[in-house]
């Protein structure tokens, strides 16, 4: 009766299926993506492109708003009727690999294509990409971040980009020397403000998994932690919601860099085409963070875009190609052209190598300390497994806590643990899973 | 030979039954398909699949009452989101109840404009509920907000609305006033049914205009009132949008209600099955609330028999 009832919602709520088929005779893939706004245009040409260079299947792109995509996808999942390939970046991976609402690629992918995914692709995005040794994913654009400096602010505290600063420690200091505040002492200007225990743990050694494990609690974390509430308890906390709350917006051209609201920015790699399209004379620099005392140079965590093929998805083998054509591999030259329209860092380095990503290197100049950092053995990943959505909003709140002196860094991070210990207790007592190695 | 076989008399009960709610039962058809075709079904399947560990994609399975002493012993969670949905509603349905009354009161008054009046301020009722969170967004804005920038021009310097634990529940309960103009409708409905003759005798016999109001309308107005009531304690333990929308449970859990919670157990955790423990048992919450709101009025509520 229920999933009578789920299928019929399914069947209302779900996104029309219906959308106009362009190559009439050709077998239709359904693709569910999240991009919108400036955005859309750009990846949909991609789809264009892959439709163009095809006799057999067409890949039809449908974009839903990224709060209601897995909502959506579930519903779908539930009535039997998915897409056959979906593009989300939200923390489900291991959640849905669990479940079986997603298939391995593994099944579809040749023994040749296989080998070559394994031998040629970064081990960062391997590791992003696979849950219990199984390809669950194809990663479609893998987020970094690093230090974006205004020049002509660290000029006005005689700093170039010859002198940057050289640990995080200094890095906190430079930051405080540029900040501003207005008549009414309300900060108008922010230095440097380090914000967000996923983002920084990486620098002080810290991990989120280990053997399959998930990790939360340990001194590399709690000193990451301590860092970054030293760092909020200096400005305080009413300060710095006061001073978020009055930044205009998040892109365009009112932009928190272009805006100058701050002089230096832990931020990722897509800003690197958006200062070039609404401010192309702006200032800047971009290098990797520093790394504090006794911590590790060129950190950054990182964060995919998952592209994954349903189970009941009923184009798996069109999905497939589909896939591989926007994410490069085996096709490195548009693999290249693609990641360089979304601003993103290549899959492998036959991609970054390939004649049209050095084109848009030589373009953005900039972004090269990305595709930099993509080799670094010092790289972060957000928790995975069945509990990595509970986990992550746990991990804020924990953010939230430390930020506002609610609680100790040891003890904010001790609450999550106890928290994921308290879910998994009740998850195994529940019958539900939890990781196959019991994390 | 007259005598009424006994079949013929249920077909002439039925139609009498038909004859008599026929026309009700007609206008609450759209309402009654919707529930027959969409809620029904899934109204007593949640109270299967709350005994059963439920994630959507497989068949539940059954745990007994594994969901329910989970919810009642070891989920705090739980409990804080209750606690802060309880208190949301003991405050925000009173204050709707005389936010509505009083503005009412002043919208039945005889003055020019009064229909104008009248729409203003039953607008913002109609506007989805998402569009009120966006706007109230920034209208409790810290820095660039409509409200501190009032308050700033008195010289004082207002609180981070929505990001200060002490403030984020008060804000959600205040804003909820906005979209009062639904029963201030009603309350108006109300307001004109009382027989005007009332109102000559009370004056002829000396009551003044505050007189009148405790003695005659107000007394009059409970049945109204006590509908509301009613309703103000269902919505209220219902209460998600705005809280998703604008704090997202935050800061610090100190808006996280029930509603909030369920959902975010049900779609982001995919434990269905706990969810639907957590919707019955706030059902039955809501029944219990409710039926000693019933058996009360037999004190309060004037139907004027």
């Amino acid at each position: 009766m229920a999933l009578a009832f789920i299928a019929l919602a399914a069947w209302i709520l779900v996104p029309s299926s219906k959308v106009e088929a362009r190559y009439p005779g050709r077998i239709r893939v359904t693709f569910w993506h999240a991009f919108g706004g400036e955005w859309q245009p750009i990846y949909e040409g991609m789809v264009d492109r892959f439709n163009k260079s095809q006799t057999k299947y067409e890949v039809v792109p449908v974009s839903i708003p990224d709060d209601a995509l897995s909502m959506k996808f579930l519903l779908s999942a539930a009535g039997g009727e998915t897409p056959d390939l979906l593009l989300n970046w939200e923390p489900v991976l291991g959640m849905w690999s669990a479940k079986g609402l997603i298939r391995p690629y593994d099944e579809i992918m040749t023994p040749e294509e296989k080998k070559k995914f394994l031998a040629q692709t970064y081990p960062i995005v391997k590791a992003n990409a696979m849950v219990n040794g199984k390809i669950m994913a194809m990663i479609d654009g893998l987020d970094f971040w690093a230090v974006y400096y205004r020049l002509d602010h660290l000029k006005e505290i005689g700093l170039d980009k010859d002198h940057l600063p050289k640990t995080m420690e200094e890095l906190i200091e430079v930051g405080h020397k540029l900040d501003k505040f207005d008549d009414q002492h309300h900060l108008r200007r922010i230095g440097f403000l380090p914000q967000g225990i996923l983002k920084f743990s990486a620098a002080f050694g810290g991990k989120f998994n280990r053997d399959g494990h998930v990790v939360i609690d340990t001194p590399e974390n709690r000193r990451a932690m301590e860092f970054l509430s030293q760092a909020s308890k200096r400005y305080g906390y009413d300060t710095i919601t006061r001073f978020t709350s009055s930044l205009q917006a998040d892109a365009g051209p009112n932009m928190p860099l272009i805006a100058g609201n701050y002089s230096i920015m832990f931020d990722g790699e897509w800003r690197v085409k958006q200062v070039a399209q609404y401010k192309p004379d702006l200032p800047y620099i971009v290098a990797p963070l520093p790394a504090p005392m006794n911590g590790k140079p060129n950190t950054s965590n990182t964060a995919p875009n998952y592209l994954m093929i349903p189970t009941a998805a009923r184009q798996p083998q069109g999905a497939w190609e589909f896939a591989k054509f926007c994410t490069g591999f085996m096709y490195p030259e548009e693999g290249g052209r693609n990641m360089g329209d979304m601003g993103w860092i290549p899959n492998d380095p036959l991609i970054a190598h390939s004649k049209s990503y050095q084109a848009y290197l030589k373009k953005y100049p900039q972004f090269k300390v990305f595709v930099d950092l993509m080799t670094s053995p010092n790289l972060g990943m957000f928790p995975q497994g069945p509990l990595e959505k509970y986990i992550n909003d746990e991990l804020e709140k924990a953010d939230e806590m430390v930020t506002r002196g609610t609680a100790k860094p040891d003890e904010a991070l001790a609450v999550v643990a106890k928290h994921v210990s308290a879910e998994k207790l009740r998850l195994r007592k529940l019958g539900q899973p939890i990781g196959e190695e019991g994390n | 030979m007259n005598t009424p076989h006994p079949n013929h008399s249920t077909p002439s009960r039925l139609k009498k039954w038909v004859r008599k709610n026929g026309t009700g039962l007609l206008f609450i058809s759209p309402w009654l398909i919707g529930f027959l075709c969409f809620t029904i079904g899934p109204f007593f399947s949640s109270i299967y699949l709350s005994f059963n560990a439920y994630d959507l994609i497989h068949p539940p399975k059954w745990v007994g009452g594994a969901n329910y002493s989970t919810l009642l012993h070891d989920d705090p969670l739980f409990w804080s989101s209750l606690g802060i949905t309880v208190k949301y509603a003991i405050v925000s349905v009173p204050l709707g109840i005389v936010a509505g009354v009083g503005l009412a009161l002043l919208l039945n008054t005889k003055v020019k404009g009064q229909t104008i009046f009248r729409t203003i301020f039953y607008l913002p009722s109609i506007v989805p509920a998402v569009a009120n969170a966006v706007v109230f967004s920034w209208i409790l804005n810290p820095e660039i907000g409509l409200v501190n920038g009032i308050l700033r021009l008195f010289g004082v310097e207002g609180p981070a609305w929505l990001s200060d634990t002490k403030w984020a529940l008060w804000s959600l309960i205040f804003m909820s006033v906005w979209s009062v103009g639904g029963s201030m409708v009603i309350y108006l409905a109300g307001l004109q049914d009382i027989p005007v003759h009332l109102y000559e005798a009370a004056t002829l016999d000396g009551a003044s205009a505050y007189q009148r109001l405790r003695k005659v309308t107000l007394p009059l107005l409970t049945p109204v009132i006590f509908f509301n009531l009613v309703m103000g304690i269902i919505g209220s333990f219902q209460y998600f949008t705005e809280a998703f929308v604008m704090t997202k449970g935050g800061p610090e859990g100190s808006t996280s209600f029930y509603a909030l919670y369920l959902f975010q157990r049900a779609w982001q955790y995919l434990d269905m099955g706990y969810a639907c423990a957590m919707a019955w048992l706030v059902f039955v919450i809501v029944m219990a609330i409710t039926g000693i709101v019933f058996q009360s009025q037999k004190r309060w509520v004037h139907f004027g028999h």
